[in-house]
């Protein structure tokens, strides 16, 4: 055995845990070998000396610190609970408050839905002017005046050169006569 | 005939079971257990009494605030250590970036420490405190990762396996780390020790 491959088991050697036939093998090359021995040996004196070194022990006062640390940490998570609390209680009457927040959540709720229905609506009611619009655009016609188109994009009624309406019950398009307004009362059929 | 003496001597096990039950008694039976020995391996990391007394008063404190993350897997012993010895970790890089780390070994604070008489004459003892000065200094001079595993080996003196649980690496490897930081302690120390035949 060389001495690099015995230095890999110097710690298993000095501590006991080689096996019989590794464990001689090892001390016959230590016998032949000083340098090896003496590594060995100084090794073993300085795990020795490192088990006997100084054991230092905390201060007398180590224990009172750490209570009053761990006291001062459930204090501080108490209050932090206890402030939370407090200024719930505070609040003059805990149930009107969450009423109160609860309806303006529900109002907010309806208006944005009423908006948005209305919107859709306004929508589907006057996609056939829209379309009438787009038509009457391409062709380079202008039966609808600016004014009339003006109402339109504002929601209001406006007289139609269309003979279509639309349903207001079913947002569909529907064939007007002249003179005759569309079911909503928002478009008239006038001939042109 | 003899009568059958029963171990009322509870385990750590059972100690921190009891304390994550509410028992405070059992964390303060903890402390007891432990301060001494985590201030001995935390002050062979820092070099530093107060500032690895501090480190063991932090280490109980997250014992305290983190009981209920403890399971029963592993030992006690292993949880703790490991949360020593990461703060510990910690405080050095710290140190590192600050670079306040000491090379002059011991530190005395204005606490008054409790260091074991040691028997024999002043010349014994005078000696003795320097030995350990000296044996301080060659372990802060090894790399980290030596340095943890001769202080869990050699002076804590806790098994190849508990260490390897400890420092979270395989047992193949604390046993080869133990092995070259043996060998450089020797070749820092070597001089010093007249050796009996092994």
């Amino acid at each position: 055995m060389s001495c690099k491959e015995v230095c890999n088991y110097f710690s298993a050697y000095l501590d006991g845990e080689l096996s019989e036939t590794l464990k001689k093998e090892i001390k016959v090359h230590f016998n032949n070998c000083p340098h090896c021995k003496a590594i060995l040996n100084k090794a073993c004196s300085i795990k020795e000396y490192m088990k006997s070194l100084s054991k230092i022990k905390t201060s007398d006062n180590f224990e009172v610190r750490l209570r009053e640390r761990v006291s001062r940490e459930l204090t501080r998570k108490r209050s932090f609970i206890n402030t939370w609390a407090e200024s719930i209680n505070y609040l003059p009457n805990k149930s009107i408050i969450a009423f109160g927040a609860a309806a303006i959540f529900v109002i907010i709720f309806i208006i944005m839905n009423v908006q948005q229905s209305n919107y859709e609506e306004f929508q589907i009611k006057n996609a056939p002017f829209q379309k009438e619009i787009l038509n009457q655009s391409r062709t380079g016609e202008n039966i609808i005046s600016d004014k009339e188109n003006e109402q339109f994009l504002k929601g209001e009624s406006v007289l139609s050169v269309s003979p279509s309406g639309v349903d207001d019950s079913t947002g569909k398009a529907i064939d007007l006569k002249e003179g005759e307004q569309s079911l909503d009362g928002k478009v008239k059929y006038i001939n042109k | 005939m003899k009568k059958k003496i029963e171990n009322t001597i509870p385990t750590d096990e059972e100690l921190i079971g009891r304390f994550q039950d509410g028992d405070i008694y059992a964390f303060e039976q903890i402390v007891k257990r432990y301060k001494d020995q985590l201030l001995n391996y935390a002050y062979r990391f820092l070099g530093d009494i107060a500032d690895s007394e501090d480190l063991v008063q932090e280490t109980f404190l997250r014992v305290f605030r983190k009981r209920k993350a403890y399971r029963n897997i592993a030992k006690f012993s292993t949880w703790i250590y490991t949360i020593t010895g990461n703060l510990a970790k910690t405080e050095l890089r710290r140190r590192k970036k600050k670079r306040l780390f000491s090379i002059s070994g011991l530190k005395y604070s204005n606490k008054e420490y409790e260091i074991p008489d040691i028997k024999g004459g002043p010349d014994e003892r005078a000696d003795s405190v320097v030995m350990d000065e000296l044996i301080q200094k060659a372990i802060d001079s090894l790399s980290p990762k030596f340095k943890e595993v001769i202080i869990l080996r050699d002076i804590q003196e806790l098994s190849y396996e508990e260490v390897s649980k400890i420092i979270k690496i395989p047992l193949g490897t604390v046993k080869s780390r133990v092995n070259r930081a043996r060998l450089r302690l020797q070749e820092i120390l070597g001089g010093l020790f007249k050796s009996p035949e092994t």
